[in-house]
Parts: structure tokens; sequence; C-alpha cells
């Protein structure tokens, strides 16, 4: 028994131990990295087709380039052209050179990209007549048996069928006997081939008789691809070799390598899918899934020229999120001209803003990846430690961009434009508009504009103690932007919500609290995290970061007849509650926040006055009908939490604050026992309140588990008042069973909250210096049958009788 | 006889009838010969993701299994071809389930089979049913062809069949039959086999949205059965228990999937707006996930699902009984799908099996 014990004292200290102190789990769902991580760096601004995948931004970068469904990049058409249809306007481009006479693009993509082999075949004879490109096609019988092979190969690749003699399990037959294969067959590796044969040879037959060159590499880049999906590396090698490798380095050349590149391994792989990658947008992603940075060495020494080494050390880049300045800086020597250069100084500029901005800006921090779990005090250590990493990291990368400044081939503009931004996000003000200086908005694109115009406003905001009109103006200027460019790219959306959070947190920072609580509706970015619903809205941010006078200004706000243009924008619909619709503010809940900070000051009065403002119906709504049917003067002896529902009153909020405060009127002009009964009551409603109260809605705007642990100072949060009150209430008794009721009240009402009311001791001394006979406290403590006859025989316990004990 | 002798025999009389008429409540309710369709590209038995598929065969004392092998097809451009092979796994050494292969063909085969190619394609049916063999220990006894064929394709498709007849004379072999071969054996002819499966399923009109339940309609069926008594080879009968969700642009169906859970589809509840039951109008675009591959919809689009719930299985039920199905009938349930059988209790499927209605 004894080692049982140790046993699960060690897995309890063990799980203690081991309990993560920084986590981002909320209420039962985890919030990915990409959701909370903070950026306003357009990821899309100098954007390369078949690139949006690897933003640093994207959520769909966390998985690692392992996983792809499409379905996960909302808006992926948008932010960039559709890969797809880069490869056929290559493909367009040169059948029309080919043909010469042909200029019909649509009628070469009707045939080789809208009709199904199936429907090519069965229409044939129609698109003869109807289609230019079939009709250019059919005076050149090589043409046309090529597109009628080319069809057929693609019909068997998607039907995806083998021969009816390719099957490795199939019984023999043979005079009416069957004989069953013998052997396993369980491989999963053991699978049919997907094409046929007899097509995969045809391919190979009519690429060796075809003279016309145009065709004959077309035929050997359906032979590649017949052999890839028909597991022929023979067949793939061959139709490569002879048909493309020494030909011109196309479209076709690099979607051929790609196929020949699976029968690669180690760098020669990584290097091909890098040239791939290069040349073929459709394919990029699947290239970085494939690609191997561990090869790296032995892949750059396979390059011919810088070119092509510097697209492995693209690949490299990609495929690190971590700091990746190496990378960045041989780039720049091998070809700073390089396409990608700029894509991977945004991407490195996205990644500074979430470790550098995150912590900030984020609720949730930035997404660098700490090593294991910690404390929070070792977490903070280990997340500032990080942050000065990472600031020396970014002025590093400062010191590389001012080299790249006094290249005369460089986009000066765009990459003082990088420069202004790093210096802001490490602080340094100055060094950022001296950046800033350099762009000339006129040589920026219209993308461009934008992010400085936001750069600049986000520099003009933290250069200033206050928030000014010119402020208020230029971020309803950008928000205006960015809404018109979020119809092109969704991406956007994402830059102004995090622009929004930016600048409530900046607002409140700088004095203009109550503009800051609303700013914080309009954005559903993680600015906030929330123990209760994962992510803070702007109510939950109205109770847990203002007081009563951001919240008055709120209401005067959204009350106020002639507003400003920024102030119809603040009362404008934000974010509702549990959705990320927009709805219109909610005064009433407004109004309730503010009488729970009211009620915590103890402005009961106060607190009152503004619910009779409060339309009636919202008393009767969610959440409050939940606890309509109790009665917060009465506390069950046994669990002062616990809603049972079973009193005949009802109490709305004002009523139960005009209650609250006749009986503290009341409770002044007493004396003796009836005063000890009131501050009783009062004591009740006050443990109502607090978190182990059944009436926390009170004062409280959410009920969580994890608040106890987190609000340890909170007055309300520890029935101190109701303590106070219950002590006040003892010190006027002198009638043996209404001392009792008190005692057991002060002794935590028997739910263990004796840490801070008072131990059983303690009372039992309270009521003897009272001189109290403490016969019936000790009776009712014990839950014995005693206590019900005491219950019933005494005026005292009346409410606690007609609530709580059953007829 | 004395009273009390008088009295004994009357008291062994009562006893021996209360005995008899005990033993007649207690005895267990016939039931048919349990057995389920499996359509899946991948057949797994006894493997470690199969654990649910066998518990439920081993408690519902499933003891046949038919099992579709092969889907085969025409295209234009590479003729006659088997499309999906089903890819087996099985690690049963002592299994004492019996298997019948199914070749699922389409009428657009026989339409492009010649009689020059009979004895071929025969040959491939067999061989490639009878791959199950391989990986099963129970001896194989019965094929099966599943066919929608018509007047036009009807000899071939006979021929076909007794080709496969004649190459393989020990196997025992069954076509699946449609209510309306059943209706009018006069016009679509009795194929030259054992045994046929009545299909009480996949009787509507799927492509045409306005319709009713393509899957199973009791109105209709009624129709085929009327003054029937029952068909002139042995018949057993297959029952639907699945349901699909069918897709239509421009009043054109472009996708049937079978894969949409009720968890699944609900979450797309705000992207629809239901303009009848279990008819849906797409109000605004999205994409889903299914059967591998994703799927666009798009504002305009109808969404249609269709099920074969606990009374529609009822319903097929009291068809089979009517023509004749007893104790000796094989049930045959489509398919053996985890999703779809979940949404059956265990007495629900005793009720089905039972002879008792």
């Amino acid at each position: 028994m004894k080692s049982l014990i140790k046993f699960g004292v060690l897995i309890f200290s063990a799980c203690l131990v081991c309990w993560p102190a920084h986590r981002t789990n909320s209420c039962g769902f985890t919030i990915s990295d990409a959701e909370y991580r903070f950026w306003v760096f357009n990821p899309s601004l100098k954007g390369i087709d078949g690139t949006y995948p690897f933003f640093y931004t994207s959520e769909l970068y966390n998985e690692k380039f392992t996983y792809y469904n499409e379905y996960t990049l909302e808006g992926y058409t948008s932010v960039e052209a559709n890969t797809q249809e880069l490869y056929y306007d290559e493909n367009n481009k040169q059948w029309l050179t080919y043909a010469k006479t042909l200029s019909d693009t649509l009628a070469i993509e009707e045939v080789l990209y809208n009709t199904n082999s199936d429907e090519y075949f069965t229409l044939k004879d129609k698109l003869l007549e109807s289609n230019a490109f079939l009709r250019w096609a059919k005076g050149n019988e090589a043409v046309l048996n090529y597109i009628d092979f080319a069809k057929k190969a693609e019909g068997n690749i998607n039907v995806g069928a083998a021969d009816w003699n390719s099957c490795f399990d199939c019984p023999t037959l043979s005079q009416g006997k069957l004989k069953v294969k013998e052997g396993e067959y369980y491989d999963y590796n053991n699978e049919y081939p997907n094409v046929r044969r007899e097509v995969i040879d045809e391919a190979t037959v009519l690429f060796e008789k075809e003279t016309d060159p145009f065709l004959k590499r077309r035929y050997a880049f359906q032979g590649v691809r017949l052999a890839y999906y028909g597991r022929d590396s023979a067949s793939l090698t061959h139709s490569f070799q002879k048909g493309l490798a020494n030909g011109p380095k196309d479209w076709l050349y690099y979607d051929a390598l790609m196929y020949e590149a699976s029968g690669s391994h180690g760098a020669q792989l990584s290097f091909k899918l890098a040239q791939v990658f290069d040349k073929c947008p459709n394919k990029r992603f699947r290239c970085v899934q494939l690609y191997d940075p561990t090869h790296y060495a032995e892949a750059v020494m396979l390059a011919n020229n810088n070119h092509e080494q510097a697209m492995v050390e693209v690949m490299q880049a990609i495929h690190n999120p971590q700091p990746c300045l190496n990378q960045l800086k041989n780039l720049s020597w091998l070809e700073p001209k390089n396409d990608f250069l700029p894509f991977l100084w945004i991407r490195e500029i996205n990644k500074l803003e979430d470790w550098l901005l995150g912590p900030l800006y984020s609720g949730f921090g930035s997404t660098r990846a700490y090593n294991g779990y910690y404390y929070e005090e070792d977490m903070h250590k280990l997340v500032m430690a990080q942050l000065l990493n990472d600031k020396a990291y970014a002025k590093l990368c400062l010191a590389n961009l001012d080299l790249l400044l006094q290249r005369p081939e460089m986009d000066k503009h765009f990459y003082a434009l990088c420069a202004g931004y790093i210096a802001y996000m490490v602080g340094d003000l100055a060094k950022s508009s001296e950046y800033y200086a350099l762009v000339d908005p006129n040589q920026l694109s219209s993308k461009a504009k934008t992010q400085f115009a936001l750069c600049k406003y986000m520099h003009s905001l933290s250069a200033n103690p206050k928030v000014s009109n010119t402020h208020r103006s230029s971020f309803l200027n950008l928000i205006a932007q960015l809404e018109e460019e979020e119809k092109a790219n969704p991406d956007m959306k994402f830059i102004k919500e995090q622009l929004i959070a930016f600048s409530a947190k900046e607002f409140m920072a700088r004095g203009a609290r109550a503009e800051g609580l609303m700013l914080f509706g309009k954005s559903n970015k993680g600015y906030q995290s929330h123990d209760y619903i994962g992510v803070a809205n702007a109510y939950t941010q109205l109770y847990e970061i203002g007081n009563s006078a951001n919240v008055k200004e709120v209401i005067a706000i959204l009350d106020k007849k002639e507003k400003s243009a920024f102030e119809a924008y603040l009362a404008s619909a934000i974010y509702s509650e549990y959705s990320y619709e927009y709805k219109d503010w909610n005064r009433d809940k407004v109004m309730d926040l503010l009488t729970m900070h009211l009620v915590k000051e103890d402005k009961l009065g106060e607190a009152y006055q503004w619910t009779l403002r409060i339309n009636k119906n919202y008393w009767s709504a969610e959440p409050y009908n939940l606890f309509a049917k109790d009665d917060p003067f009465v506390v069950s002896p046994w669990n002062g939490h616990a809603a049972l529902n079973q009193s005949r009153k009802t109490y709305t909020k004002p009523e139960f604050l005009k209650k609250l405060l006749e009986l503290k009127v009341r409770a002044a002009k007493a004396s003796g026992n009836e005063k000890a009964s009131l501050l009783y009551l009062i004591g009740n409603a006050y443990f109502s309140m607090s978190y182990h109260g059944k009436y926390w809605i009170a004062q409280h705007y959410y009920w969580s588990s994890m608040m106890e642990a987190k609000n340890k100072q909170d007055e309300f949060m520890y029935p101190n008042r109701a303590k106070y009150y219950y002590k006040e209430a003892l010190a006027h008794a002198t009638d043996k069973n209404l001392g009792a009721l008190i005692g057991n009240a002060l002794l935590g009402l028997n739910t263990g909250l004796d840490d801070y009311m008072l131990s059983e001791d303690k009372v039992l001394k309270w009521m003897e210096d009272r001189k109290l006979n403490t016969d019936v406290f000790i009776q009712m403590k014990g839950n014995c049958d005693l206590f019900y006859e005491i219950l019933n025989s005494n005026a005292y316990f009346v409410p606690l009788r007609d609530n709580y004990v059953k007829k | 006889m004395n009273t009390n002798t008088l009295k004994a025999l009357a008291l062994g009389s009562f006893l021996l009838i209360l005995f008899a008429l005990i033993g007649l409540g207690t005895r267990k309710p016939q039931a048919f010969n349990r057995s389920f369709y499996h359509w899946k590209s991948r057949f797994e038995r006894g493997t470690y993701s199969s654990i649910w598929q066998d518990s439920f065969l081993n408690r519902h004392q499933v003891k046949k299994l038919y099992v579709k092998m092969l889907d085969v097809d025409y295209t234009p451009a590479n003729g006659i071809i088997p499309v999906s092979k089903t890819y087996i796994e099985h690690y049963h050494a002592h299994d004492s389930m019996e298997y019948v292969p199914v070749v699922y063909i389409t009428n657009l085969v026989l339409k492009h089979l010649t009689e020059a190619d009979v004895k071929k394609f025969a040959e491939h049916f067999i061989t490639h049913a009878m791959r199950l063999q391989t990986y099963v220990p129970t001896k194989i006894k019965e094929i099966q062809v599943d066919c929608d064929w018509t007047q036009e394709t009807q000899k071939v498709y006979f021929q076909l069949l007794t080709t496969m007849k004649q190459l393989l004379p020990t196997m025992k072999y069954s076509v699946t039959l449609r209510l309306y071969a059943f209706r009018y054996p006069d016009k679509m002819g009795v194929p030259p086999v054992d045994k046929v499966v009545l299909m009480l399923y996949n009787m509507g009109n799927a492509r045409d949205y306005t319709e009713g339940n393509s899957i199973f309609n009791y109105t209709e069926t009624l129709k085929y059965i009327k003054g029937k008594k029952g068909y002139v080879l042995p018949m057993d009968f297959a029952l639907p228990i699945f349901s699909w969700t069918c897709h239509y642009r421009y009043n054109r169906l472009i996708g049937i999937f079978s894969g949409i859970s009720d968890e699944s589809f609900n979450q797309y509840h705000k992207y629809m707006k239901q303009v009848k039951p279990g008819i849906f109008l797409v109000t605004a675009p999205f994409t889903d996930y299914v059967n591998n591959k994703t799927s666009d919809f798009r504002p305009g689009d109808i969404i249609k699902i269709e099920k074969a719930g606990m009374s529609e299985l009822e319903q097929a039920k009291r068809v089979a009984l009517r023509l004749g199905m007893n104790s000796q009938s094989t049930v045959i349930l489509f398919d053996l799908d985890e999703d779809e059988l979940k949404k059956f209790t265990y007495e629900e499927f005793n009720k089905v099996w039972g002879t008792n209605f």
C-alpha cells in the first residue's frame, strides 16, 4: 500500500512539474500559431506566384510543408495568380508559335485543358469542325495524332487503370481449373501500377518515330509522365534523357524534370527540386515539400552557375523558420537581383514582427518555440532573453540592409522601407526616420505605398506621448485603404485587424483609454488571451482592463449625437461575443459592465442608478436568467456556490442592489440581534457576489475555475467583504441560534474556505469572547439532525428554511 | 384408475402442456442468413484498422460477405479497363466467413463488348474476382456479377455469364437483379446463372433532385412487385442502409458523396438554406474535403441528402417478405460502412434480420 501511495505521489508530482505554465489552450480548443502571430508587413508586397504557402504569416506554414489541403488557403487564388493557369499560358505560347497561323488561345485551352479524355474522343468529330485549334490540327496529321495520344495518355493517367495482365495476385485459369498464387501479398507497397504498359510503350514508339522536334519533345514528355505514374523508372529516364535533357530549358523541360527528379535521391533530388521551384510556379509547393535541407552542402556543389546555387539558397531559406540571414547574405552575394530575395527579406521581417512585436501586441506572445514548458517566472526570463537575442539579430539584419542600400542595382526605396521598419521594431525611432526619409513614395508600387503609410503611422504613434487628431485621421485613411485592398487580397483583412489591435494598445498607453478599449471591438485578432473564452473581445476588455471611468467615457461616445468621424467609426458595429460577426454595440451590456465596476468600487447607489437605465428585458435574458430564481441574500450552509433554484423569490440586479442598499440603511439604525441579523444578510449578499458565491454576476463578467489562481489580490474573488459583515454581525448577536448561524457562515460555510474566513477554533473563540452559547453552532457545523429542528425553531432561520429545507 | 392416478395424470398433462408452451415461447426466433456487401477500394479483415468492423460482424453473426473486387468501365481512350481493383489485406488464418467476390460492370462495357472478346474478358473477370481466394482461407464457391443490363445489352451479357460458367464450371454464379428486370423477365430475359439477388435500392433517378428518394421509394417498389410472387430463379435480397449527398449545378448532377458525416454537413449550414426537407440551396461559396478530394460548392448549387433509414429498411423488408423471403434467404445489407452502421442500434439490426416481423 505504501508503495502505491508513493507511486501516486510521484505521478502527481511529475504532473505538477510537467504541467505547462505557458499555454495557448483555452476552453476546449487550441489556437494555432498563425492565428495569433502579429504581422502588419504585407507578405505579398513583392509577391511571386506559388509562394503564398511559404509566407511566414501563412497558417499553412506551420504544417511544415507536410500537409497540403487547398481549403486551408482561404483566398489563395486572390493573393496570387492561379499557378496552374501560368503553366497553361506557357504551353499556349509554344503552340501558337509552332502553329504560326493560329491565334485562338481559347481554342487551344478548350481542347487541352477544358475537354477531358472521354469528352474529347466522344466529341472529336464535332470539335474538328468547331474548334480552331483542331481545325488547324486536322491539316497536319502528325499534330492530330499527337493530340489523340496526349488525350489517351491523360485518360489513362486520370482513370488510374492498369492493364488486365498487370495483376500480381490474380490466379491463373486453365481448362476449367483455377490456380491460386502462393505467398504473402500483404505488402503495402505492392500496389498496382496506374498506367497501362502498352500506353507507356506506345509513347516510346511514337517518340522514336516522330521527326518533328516540337512534337518529338512532347511525346518524350508524355512518355515521362506515363512512366512516372506507371512506376517505370527505366522508361522515365529513357524518355527524359533522349527527348528532353539536351533541349531548351523551358517549362516542358522543368515540368518533366520534376517527374525525373522522383528517381533521384539526396543532394541530386534537392538540387533538381530547387531548379524546378525556380521555373514552375505550379510545382513550388511540392518542391518545398520534397526538398531535404540536410543535403545543402552537396546540393550547392552541383550548381553550374551562380543562379543555380542561388536557388539552392532560396530553398534553404524557405525551409528555415528561424533566423536565416546567412542565406540572405549568400543570396545577395551570388545573385543580388534574384527574384526571390525581396520575398525572403519580407519573410524575415514577418519573423521579426512575430518575435519582437508579438510579445507586445499579441495576447499570446511570440510564436518563438521555447524548448519545453516552464513556470511563469522562468518563461518570463526566457522570453526576455530571447527578445534580447532577437533584437540583436534584427540589428544584424539592419546592418546587412545598409550594405544592400549602398548597391546601386538594388531597389533602394523598397529596402529603405524594410530597414525603416526593422529599426522601428528594435525601438530606434530616430534611425527608422532616417531610413523612411530615403523612401520616395512615388517610386513605390501601390501595395508598397500603403505599407509605407502604415509603417509611418505606427512610427508616428509610437513617437508621440499623446494621440493626436492627425493620428486618428491617418488611422481612418489606412483602414479605408486596407479595406479597399482587402477585395483583391484577403490578407489585408489580417493586416487591418492587427493594425487595429496595435492602435488599441497604443491609444490606451497614450491616455486615450476609452477609444483604445472601443478599438478592440474592431479586431478579432488575439490581442489578449482570456481564461474563459480563449480570446478577449471588446466587452471582456472593458471589464478586464477598463475601469468605471473608461466605461462611462465609452457610453458617452456611444450616446454622443454629433460624433467625429473617428467616434462614428468607434461606435459602429464591432465583433460580437462568441462569433466573428459584426454586430452593433450592446449598450445594455456596456452599462451592465459599468455597474460591475461600480459594485466592485462599492459605489452601490451609483450602480443601482445605472441598472435602472438598462432595458428591463436584459435581466431576463442570458446570463441573468440563470440567476433569476435564487435569493442572493440566502446562502446554503453546505455550499455557498450552489444555485439550488428553490427560492420563491426572484431578484433582478436592480432589485438586488436596491435591497442591499436598504439593508445597509436599516442595519445602521438597528441594534442588538436585529442589527446582527441584518448584517448577516448583507454578509450573505457579499458572499453571493464573491467567486465562491452564486450571484457573482453582480460584480464579475465571467466565472472560471482559472480565476481563483490568477486573482489572488482581488478583494471580490475571496469573500473578504462577507467576512467583514459576518464579523460585525457576530459582534452584535446575543441570541445563541443567531450566533450559531453567523458563526457557521464565518467558518466558511463548510466549504473549505477557512483559509481566508475563520477556522473553527477562531470562530469558537470569537463566540466565547462574546459570551455566546456555542452548543447550537457545534450542532450546526456538524450538520446533525438537530440542525433541522433549530432551523424550524427560530425566526432567524426563516429565509434559510424557506429556501433550502424541503418541506 | 383411482382419483389419485387421475389427478397425477391431469397434473402430468398440465405440466407437459406448460413446458411445451414455455418451450415454444423461448425458442429463438428464426433469422435470415445475414450478409453484407463490402463496397470499398480497400478490403481489410483482421487488421488493426478493421477491429470495429470485425467485431460488428462477429456480434451480429454475419457469416457471408459479398466483396466488390473490381469495377469495370469503358473509356474511349482505353477501352474496357479495370478502373478500380480492390486492395486486399487479410490476416485471418482461421476465418470461417463465406466470401463472394463481386465484379461490377457498367452497361457501357457491355455496349462495347464484342462477341469476339467475350471469352477474353470473361477470363479477366474470373481471375480478378478470384484474387480474393489468394487471401482468404475459406473456399470461394460463388462469384457475383453486378450489372444493370438493358434489352440492348442482354445478349452479350448473358453470353458473358455463360462463358464464365464454361470457363470455371465448379463455381456458382449469381447476378444482381434490378426491379425492372425482375418485373419484366420476358423483356429483360432470365440470366443464365444459379441465383439472383434482388436489389431493393437505387431505384430512383438521382439525376433529378426534384424526384423523391432515389435510394428507396416504397410506392415505386410496390408498382414493380404488384401481382408477383417470386422469380424463376432462387432469389436473395439486398436491402439499403446507406445515405449519400447529391450535388447539382445547373440542374445537373455533378457529384455524389457518401462520406459526408452529419457533423461535417452541419458546419456548412451557414452557407446554405433549406428549400425542402433534405434539399439545400447553396447561398455562399464553400469548399469541403470529401472522398479524398476537394469539392467546391457555389451559390445556386443544390445539395440533396438522401438516406435509407430504419423506416425505409422496414419497408424494403416488407417487400422482400411479400416476394417469398424466408429463413433460407440471404439478406445482404448494402453496405458495410462504419459510419452508416453506427446510425442503427443492435436491436434494429436484429429486427431487420429476424424473420418475425
